[in-house]
C-alpha cells in the first residue's frame, strides 16, 4: 500500500472510532432520559429522594396529631382549673368572724345574773 | 313609837341574820341589803348589759363587714384568675391554630374556639349567680340571726326589768320578807336568763345551720356547672380530633 493510501485508511478508521463513539453517547444519553438504565449516582439520587417523600409524610402527620393532642391537654389542664377550689377557700374565710358573735352574744345573757344582787 | 323600835330592834337581835333582812321597818319598807342595793345595782347591770350590747353589735357589724371584704376580695382573685386562664387558653388555641393547614382544619380550631369560649362564659356567668345567691343569702342568715338574738335581749332586758320593778314594789309595800322577794326575783332573772340564753343558742344554731347549707348549695352549683362545661369541651374536642382525622 502505498502511503497515500495507508493515510486514507488512518483518517476512515479514525472517522468510525469517531462515528462509534458518538452513536454509543447518544444511545445512553437516550437510555437515561427513558429511564431504563440508571446510572449509579442518580439511582442513588432517586432513592433518597422517594426515600425523603414518603417519610416526609408521616412525619408531618405525626407532628400534627403529637401537637393537636398536646396543645388540646395542655388547655385541657387549664380548663380544668375551675372556680371550685379557689371558692371553697373563700366560703372558709366567711366564717372567721362569726366566732366573735357568738361570743358576744353569749356575754350579754351574763349581763344579768342573779347572783350579782 | 320608841317602844315598838326598841321592841323590834329586841326581836330582830334574837333572830337569824336572814330572817333580819326580812323585816320591815316601822314605815313599812322592807330593809335589807337586797333591797337597800336594788336600785344601785340594777343601773350598774343596765350599764353592762349596755357595753355589751355594743360589743356584740361592734361584732356583727365586723362580721357583715368582713363578709364584704372577703367576697370582694375573692372577686378581684377570681378575675385575676379567668384572666390568665384566658390568657393561657389563647396560647393554646394559637397552637392548634399553627397547627391547622387545611380549610376543615382551620374551620374545626376556630369552631373548636367558639365552643369553649361560650362554653367557658356560661360556666363563669353561672358561677357568678351561684355566688350572688349565696352571697345574698348569706347576708339574710346574718341578719335574720341578728334579729333574732335582739329580739331575745328585748325579751331579757323587758324581763329584767320588770323583775326589777316588781322587787322595788315589794320592798316598798313591805307586806313580802326579803328573802322571798329576793328569791322571786332571782327565779325570773335566771328564767330570763336561760330563755335568752336558749333562743341565742337557737338563732345561733340557725345560722350557722344556714351557712353549712348555703355553702354546700353554692359549691353544688359550682361543681354542676363545672360538668356541664367539661362535656361541652369533651365534644368539642372529639369534634376537633376528627377533624385532624383523630379518634
Amino acid at each position: 500500500m502505498s502511503r497515500a493510501e495507508q493515510g486514507f485508511s488512518h483518517v476512515i478508521l479514525l472517522v468510525a472510532v469517531v462515528l462509534l463513539a458518538v452513536a454509543t453517547s447518544g444511545y445512553v444519553v437516550y437510555l437515561h432520559q427513558h429511564d431504563k438504565v440508571a446510572p449509579a449516582n442518580m439511582a442513588s439520587t432517586t432513592t433518597s429522594s422517594k426515600s425523603s417523600t414518603m417519610l416526609s409524610i408521616p412525619t408531618n402527620t405525626s407532628n400534627t396529631a403529637s401537637g393537636v393532642t398536646t396543645a388540646l391537654n395542655s388547655l385541657a389542664n387549664s380548663l380544668n382549673t375551675s372556680e371550685a377550689s379557689a371558692n371553697v377557700q373563700a366560703n372558709a374565710s366567711d366564717q372567721s368572724s362569726d366566732a366573735n358573735v357568738g361570743t358576744a352574744a353569749t356575754n350579754l345573757g351574763g349581763a344579768y345574773d342573779a347572783g350579782n344582787y | 313609837m320608841l317602844v315598838a323600835s326598841v321592841l323590834l330592834t329586841g326581836v330582830a337581835n334574837l333572830m337569824p341574820l336572814s330572817s333580819v333582812s326580812a323585816l320591815a321597818d316601822a314605815k313599812g319598807v322592807s330593809t335589807g341589803p337586797f333591797c337597800t342595793n336594788l336600785q344601785t345595782k340594777a343601773t350598774s347591770q343596765d350599764n353592762r348589759l349596755t357595753t355589751l350590747e355594743t360589743e356584740l353589735s361592734a361584732a356583727q357589724t365586723k362580721r357583715s363587714s368582713n363578709l364584704q371584704t372577703n367576697w370582694s376580695g375573692y372577686a378581684t382573685k377570681l378575675s385575676g384568675l379567668q384572666s390568665q386562664w384566658k390568657t393561657d387558653r389563647d396560647t393554646e388555641y394559637t397552637k392548634l391554630s399553627s397547627l391547622a393547614t387545611t380549610s376543615a382544619e382551620k374551620t374545626a380550631v376556630s369552631t373548636f374556639e367558639t365552643t369553649v369560649n361560650v362554653a367557658i362564659s356560661t360556666r363563669e356567668s353561672a358561677n357568678a349567680s351561684a355566688r350572688t345567691a349565696y352571697q345574698s343569702a348569706m347576708t339574710a342568715a346574718a341578719q335574720t340571726e341578728a334579729t333574732s338574738i335582739n329580739a331575745a335581749e328585748s325579751t331579757l332586758q323587758a324581763a329584767v326589768s320588770g323583775a326589777v320593778s316588781t322587787a322595788e314594789a315589794s320592798c316598798q309595800a313591805g307586806t313580802t320578807s326579803v328573802s322571798t322577794i329576793q328569791s322571786t326575783f332571782t327565779t325570773t332573772l335566771t328564767s330570763a336568763r336561760q330563755t335568752f340564753q336558749t333562743s341565742v343558742a337557737s338563732a345561733r344554731a340557725a345560722y350557722q345551720s344556714s351557712v353549712k347549707s348555703l355553702q354546700s348549695t353554692e359549691q353544688s352549683a359550682i361543681s354542676t356547672n363545672d360538668a356541664t362545661f367539661q362535656s361541652a369541651l369533651s365534644s368539642a374536642t372529639s369534634a376537633l380530633k376528627s377533624a385532624f382525622g383523630q379518634s
